[in-house]
Formats: structure tokens, C-alpha cells, sequence
């Protein structure tokens, strides 16, 4: 009992941790192309990208783990890592796919559009990048995936939140867009210094 | 400006512009794209240079690689297509950058690798028509160059305004670091925010500048 | 400047004045413990500030004309929350993140998404910690030096201790009178007050705003106290003097009461309706104390700020939709 309590522990964690202090977003700029992009498009609906991420995230992040230890007694590891972890993403693509396509059918369409750019994106690579690099044990990966994940989707909302405010036709002329969508995301990575202190986090 | 040329400019601006990668339509810039290693990597200029080299080797060849791909087969999974081309080649760039900057690719963390499934490389998979061969070469050598201007722009600035240094040397006029900030996430962010603003700003002020010369000439 | 900002102005008209003017007893106060060299330090931060108008309209092409005191009164703020041997450089650049990236870049008056002063201060925190959270000893009538400071012996607050779970050795006058190392304008808890009370008369703040705050502040202390003799989670009727203490301390230090009076009601950021202003000031305790217990920095409400101000918009939109609920309030027939 105290050992799942334990690991319940350590996965609720790294989840934590994954979610504010190594936000994917503000801590690592990891999918911010595809969020600046995301925000301004009204197609595209959020919820729906954030919560296929999250589902590709978790289904990748054991395959990654598994291949990577496969790979690491190798010295040419950090040289094939981006594709094996490439071909563990595909795999989970195909799987979210075939589970899109059997629950939802006529309605899949639309899911599947976005699913590629749920899939192949800085965020998705990232997290395998980082747990592998670090040497996380699988619970631990686990949790960061479903925190990074859940971290994205919440970046993404707070950051619609404030291009909401930031469309009042006050912001100036050059800043307006992309650039005061910078210094709105930098401002809240600023806030999660508070819990964080000023590392780097190149990891 | 000769009038001339400010009125071929003028009626031409927006395809000028489209075409224009490094100054009017700088991909990150004007499109947002690339900005992981941008932000989180390029804190200094050793760094910036690794990154436009790794980007250098890699963008084009993709770009043309997988340009040639799709018109040989399915052009179904074409996000497939072009990440599975650029983490391929990734596996060469890798070995030459280590040939050429050895134990210091370590400083660009995993935004070395992250750059196989960045938008500035991979992002023409959105379009649902395969590129040309011709226009993915002239398109790819454009932005890589456009991307690396920026890159060690903001690398060098932010070394500067972090360090007090260039390339690892300090500079002897500053006594301290302006901002020390500027090494950060949150630093990259905002004053990648206000260079695109002075970018875009300076952009406008080139189109009107040359919009009024073409109607002086009328 | 657009119709809806000079709408706003004749709206607010008038509280960033009074904000600006209610920093002078607080810098009197700093005078009397460290010497002149606070004052011109905050003279520099407005200055700056003043500039930083000037270069905006510049750059608008439009001639300056002062509306409204608002960059001034930020920048003094964001003074008062440093240490008194903070350098002339370190207020100037706060100065610029707080007016030109915090007010500014979003387009100036009432446009701006989060409190300037908060963001200011996040940028000098995290660019340069060892001078923002160390501090001089303060002596009554004895002053530093105006220029360099490197002589002046540094030490960390006393409140720091809270961050270790042990209770400060500080005697009421002392808390009361700001008479402690610590930043230099936030610290004399009874001046905070009569500005308090100075602004309510003038209708500048809602009582309710930092009533709420401080009340859910001094209730997650009392409940969750961070000193090493209460164990976590322990019934709240066991250690009670010692709870009181730890709200005592926790409230009095570390700028909450400051931030309380002069940051929260700021009226751009601070939501429109009561409801929506209850819960804000509610998830602003909350995240201060967060940032305060698990946070890398003593001070933690500048970046609470921050991380609510973010989702402010959000707040009231959900709290008028729960309050507009048929049947939640009586509606005229």
C-alpha cells in the first residue's frame, strides 16, 4: 500500500512539476510557433489539439523510454534519437487515429486535420528529448508526459486569455500580434521565476 | 530612392515582399516560426552559430529531399514525410556539427534535435501540393538565411546585454551586464517581442517610405 | 490616445496622483532610517519615468501632455520595494520594464494586461537578486552613502527565517515602525495604514478589495502555518499563539500589506464587479502564500500578481455567468 502510494506520489509530482515549474511554454518555449499560431486561429478548436497532444504525449512516452534504452549503449544515440522518437510519435499517431476513427466515425474529420500538428511538434519531441536525457524512470515519465501535456493545453488558454485582452485595438501598431504575444508569454514565464528562481533550463 | 525603382517597388511590394525571406518577410519575424531554439538556445553567440549552421545544413535538404519524395510517392502522411526526411538527415548534420564544434553542441541541450520537428523546417507539409524541386531549393536557401540572420542577432544581443561579452570575449567599454535577464527564457521572450516590434515597425516605415517616393514620381 | 483611454482617465481620474503622493510619507519614513540617498533613488525612478512618456509620445508623434501620473506613481512604487543600497542602475532598468514593457507596449493607459509595478520588480528580482533581497541594517538619523555602497554591511531580512520554518525574534514597535532590514519603503506597517485610510476616505480603494486578501492570507497562515514546531495539517486550535504569531509575521512583512493598499487596486487590473474583485483578491492570497512557501524568493505577491492577473478577465466572465444565474439573484419583473 505504501509503495503505490509512493509512486502515486512520485507521478502526481513530476505531473506537478511538468504543469508550472517546467511548463513546457513558459519555461521552455517548446510548441510556442504552433501556439502563436493556435491562438490567432479560430478553426481550430483548442480543446480538442490540447487533449489529442495530451493522448499522444502519453502513448509515446513509454515507447520512448523503451527505445531509448535500447539505443543507449550506443555512442551514435543522440544522433538517431530524433528519429527513433519520430517513429515512437508515428506509432502513437496511428494508434490515436485508429481510436478517433473507431469512436467518433462521421465526426473524425475534423479531429483529424488537426492531429498531424498534434503530433509533430516541439512539445510532443520535447518531453521524450527531456525524460530520456534525463534519465527519468518510466513513472516518472509518465507523469511528466500527462503534466506536460496538461501544461500546454493550460499555456495555450492562458495565453488566448490575454490576446482577448491584448485585441483592443490599444496595443501599438508594431507590437501588435506576434510581438506583444511575446512579451505577454515572457511576462508570465517571468511569474513562474518566483517558484523556479532563474535557472536555465536547456536541459 | 531613384524614382523608378521606388514605383517598380511600389506596384510589385507584395510579391517582393513574399519573396523577400531576410528583411520584409523574415520567417521569424513575420511568420513566428523557429522561436524554440531562438528563445531557450541562442543566449550567446557560440551558440547562435551552432544553430545556424545545424540550420543551415539541415532546412534546404529537407526542403528539396522531401520535395522529391512526395512527387515519387503518397503525398497522404506528408507530415510523415517531411519530419521522417529532416530527422534522417538530422543523423548527418549531427556528425558533421560534432566534427566541427565537438563537445560544444552540449550547450544547445535537446534544441539540437528539436529543430527536426520545427516549424521552420517541416511547415510546408501544411500545404496539401507538393512543392517543386526548383521553388523548395530557392524557398529553403531564402529562409535559412533569413532565420539565421535573426539568430545571430538575438544571440549576439543577448550575449551582450547578459554577459557583457561577444563570443565568449568581454567587452572592455561595458563594466556590467545591462541585463542579465536576457539570458533566460523569460528575457529571450520579451526582447525577441520587442526586436520583432522595431522589425516590423522599421518594415512599415521602408513600405511607406517607398509608396511616397512612387507617388512623388507620378 | 484612443476615446476608450481618455474615457477611462476622466473615470480614474485622479488615483495615480493620490497613489504618487501616498508614497511620500512611506519615503519620509525611509529617510529617517537610511539618509537622502532613498530619496534620490526615487527621484531617478520618476524621472526615468517621466522620460519614458516624453520618448512614447516621440515616438507617437504626438506632443507631450501630462494626463495622468500613473508611469510615476509605478515607478515609485516599484523603489519603494527594493533595498535602500539597491544601485541608481537597477531602479532605471526597473524603471524601463516597468513603463515601457509593462504600461507601454500594451498600448499605454488602461490597456495594459499586468500591474507595471509587479512587472518591474519580477525583472529586477530575477535579473539581480543578491541586491534586491539583501539589505541594509536600518539606524535611525544615520545615512547611507549617496554614491557607491559597497561598504555598507548587507543582511538578509529577518522574515527570512520564516522561509526556514523558525519565527522572527522581532518586538512589535519594530514591525510596527519598519525599524528592520528590509526593502525600504514597505516595511512601516502604521504609515501603510493611514495611507490606507487616507486613500478609502477618497474613495481610491474598496475596503472589501484588501480586507479579502489579507483575510485569506491570514487564514492560510493560521491553518497552515510554516514553522517547524506546528506539524503539518495539525488541528487549528493547537498552537494558537504561536499561528498568531506566524500571522503577525507573515502579514506584516514581505510587502503583502503594501501590495494590498497600493498595488491590488489598481483600477485597470482589479475586475469591475464586487463578485468578480472577492474571488480575485481570494486566488491572489492564495498564490502569494504559494509563491511565499514554495517559492525561490521571500517576496512572492509581485509575482502572484502576475501569475492572476493572467486569468483576471477569465475570473469576472465566470463569476457574472454563476451570478447572473436565473434564480441566484432576484430580477426585476
Amino acid at each position: 500500500m505504501m509503495e503505490v502510494m509512493r509512486a502515486c506520489g512520485v507521478f502526481l509530482l513530476y505531473a506537478v512539476t511538468a504543469i508550472f515549474a517546467e511548463n513546457a511554454v513558459f519555461g521552455r518555449a517548446m510548441g510556442v510557433s504552433r501556439l502563436v499560431k493556435l491562438v490567432d486561429d479560430s478553426t481550430v478548436d483548442t480543446l480538442t489539439f490540447g487533449g489529442l497532444m495530451c493522448l499522444i504525449q502519453l502513448i509515446s512516452a513509454p515507447l520512448a523510454y523503451l527505445v531509448n534504452g535500447w539505443i543507449q549503449p550506443y555512442s551514435w544515440r543522440s544522433a538517431v534519437r530524433p528519429l527513433a522518437f519520430l517513429l515512437c510519435s508515428t506509432v502513437a499517431f496511428f494508434i490515436v487515429l485508429a481510436l478517433v476513427l473507431f469512436l467518433l466515425k462521421d465526426k473524425a474529420r475534423q479531429i483529424l486535420a488537426v492531429l498531424p500538428m498534434a503530433t509533430f511538434n516541439t512539445a510532443v519531441l520535447g518531453m521524450m528529448l527531456i525524460t530520456t536525457t534525463q534519465s527519468f524512470t518510466l513513472l516518472q515519465t509518465m507523469g511528466f508526459a500527462l503534466g506536460s501535456g496538461i501544461g500546454y493545453l493550460a499555456a495555450v488558454l492562458v495565453v488566448t486569455e490575454g490576446d482577448r485582452k491584448l485585441k483592443n485595438g490599444m496595443v501599438p501598431a508594431s507590437f501588435r500580434g506576434l510581438p506583444i504575444t511575446l512579451i505577454y508569454i515572457g511576462i508570465l514565464a517571468l511569474a513562474i521565476y518566483g517558484f523556479t528562481g532563474h535557472r536555465i533550463s536547456i536541459g | 530612392m531613384n524614382v523608378k525603382k521606388a514605383m517598380y517597388l511600389s506596384e510589385n511590394m507584395e510579391q517582393i515582399a513574399r519573396r523577400d525571406r531576410i528583411w520584409l518577410n523574415n520567417p521569424v519575424i513575420m511568420q513566428g516560426m523557429g522561436l524554440a531554439p531562438l528563445i531557450i538556445a541562442a543566449t550567446t553567440g557560440r551558440n547562435a552559430l551552432m544553430l545556424s549552421v545545424a540550420v543551415l545544413l539541415l532546412l534546404t535538404p529537407t526542403r528539396v529531399v522531401a520535395a522529391l519524395l512526395s512527387r515519387k510517392g503518397q503525398y497522404k502522411f506528408r507530415a510523415l514525410l517531411y519530419c521522417g526526411t529532416s530527422s534522417v538527415l538530422y543523423i548527418g548534420v549531427y556528425f558533421i556539427l560534432k566534427s566541427i564544434f565537438d563537445v560544444e553542441i552540449l550547450q544547445l541541450g535537446v534544441y539540437l534535435p528539436l529543430l527536426v520537428v520545427e516549424p521552420l523546417i517541416i511547415k510546408r507539409y501544411e500545404r496539401p501540393q507538393p512543392e517543386k524541386i526548383v521553388v523548395a531549393l530557392r524557398k529553403g536557401v531564402r529562409t535559412s538565411i533569413g532565420y539565421v540572420v535573426v539568430l545571430m542577432l538575438m544571440g549576439c544581443l543577448r550575449e551582450i546585454l547578459a554577459s557583457a561579452s561577444l563570443f565568449g570575449a568581454p567587452i572592455k567599454q561595458m563594466a556590467f551586464a545591462p541585463l542579465p535577464l536576457a539570458n533566460l527564457p523569460a528575457g529571450g521572450f520579451i526582447l525577441l517581442g520587442v526586436v520583432c516590434a522595431l522589425w516590423r515597425g522599421a518594415v512599415k516605415a521602408y513600405k511607406k517610405h517607398v509608396h511616397m517616393e512612387a507617388k512623388r514620381g507620378l | 490616445m484612443t476615446e476608450k483611454q481618455t474615457a477611462l482617465m476622466q473615470q480614474n481620474k485622479g488615483i495615480y496622483t493620490d497613489l504618487f503622493y501616498m508614497c511620500f510619507p512611506l519615503l519620509a519614513m525611509a529617510i529617517m532610517f537610511y539618509g537622502f540617498r532613498v530619496a534620490l533613488l526615487c527621484a531617478t525612478a520618476v524621472i526615468t519615468a517621466n522620460l519614458c512618456d516624453r520618448l512614447v509620445a516621440l515616438l507617437r508623434r504626438t506632443s507631450y501632455t501630462k494626463h495622468e501620473w500613473s508611469s510615476e506613481a509605478f515607478a515609485f512604487m516599484l523603489t519603494l520595494l527594493m533595498p535602500a543600497t539597491v544601485s541608481y542602475y537597477v531602479v532605471i532598468a526597473g524603471t524601463l520594464a516597468t513603463v515601457m514593457i509593462g504600461k507601454e507596449a500594451f498600448g499605454g493607459y488602461g490597456a495594459y494586461p499586468f500591474h507595471p509595478t509587479a512587472v518591474g520588480y519580477a525583472t529586477v528580482a530575477v535579473s539581480w537578486p543578491n541586491q534586491v533581497f539583501q539589505y541594509p541594517e536600518p539606524v535611525l538619523f544615520n545615512a547611507l552613502p549617496l554614491g557607491d555602497v559597497s561598504s555598507v554591511t548587507l543582511v538578509e531580512s529577518p522574515l527570512h527565517v520564516l522561509k526556514t520554518g523558525g519565527l522572527p525574534t522581532l518586538d512589535n514597535t519594530k514591525l510596527l515602525l519598519g525599524n528592520y532590514a528590509g526593502p525600504m519603503g514597505i516595511t512601516a506597517l502604521l504609515v501603510i495604514l493611514a495611507c490606507a485610510l487616507f486613500l478609502w476616505n477618497r474613495k481610491r480603494i474598496q475596503l472589501h478589495v484588501p480586507v479579502v486578501f489579507l483575510l485569506t492570507c491570514a487564514v492560510i497562515v493560521f491553518f497552515a502555518p510554516r514553522l517547524g514546531d506546528v506539524t503539518p495539517f495539525s488541528m487549528p486550535w493547537t498552537h494558537v499563539a504561536d499561528r498568531l504569531n506566524m500571522v503577525k509575521y507573515e502579514i506584516g512583512g514581505g510587502g503583502i500589506l503594501f501590495a494590498a493598499v497600493f498595488l491590488l487596486t489598481d483600477p485597470v487590473i482589479l475586475p469591475k464587479t464586487r463578485a468578480a474583485q472577492v474571488v480575485y483578491c481570494v486566488l491572489l492570497g492564495i498564490m502569494t502564500m504559494m509563491f511565499r512557501y514554495y517559492g525561490n524568493y521571500e517576496t512572492g505577491v509581485c509575482f502572484a500578481l502576475l501569475a492572476v492577473n493572467s486569468i483576471s478577465g477569465w475570473v469576472e466572465r465566470t463569476t457574472q455567468r454563476i451570478v447572473n444565474r436565473k434564480g441566484v439573484i432576484k430580477r426585476e419583473c
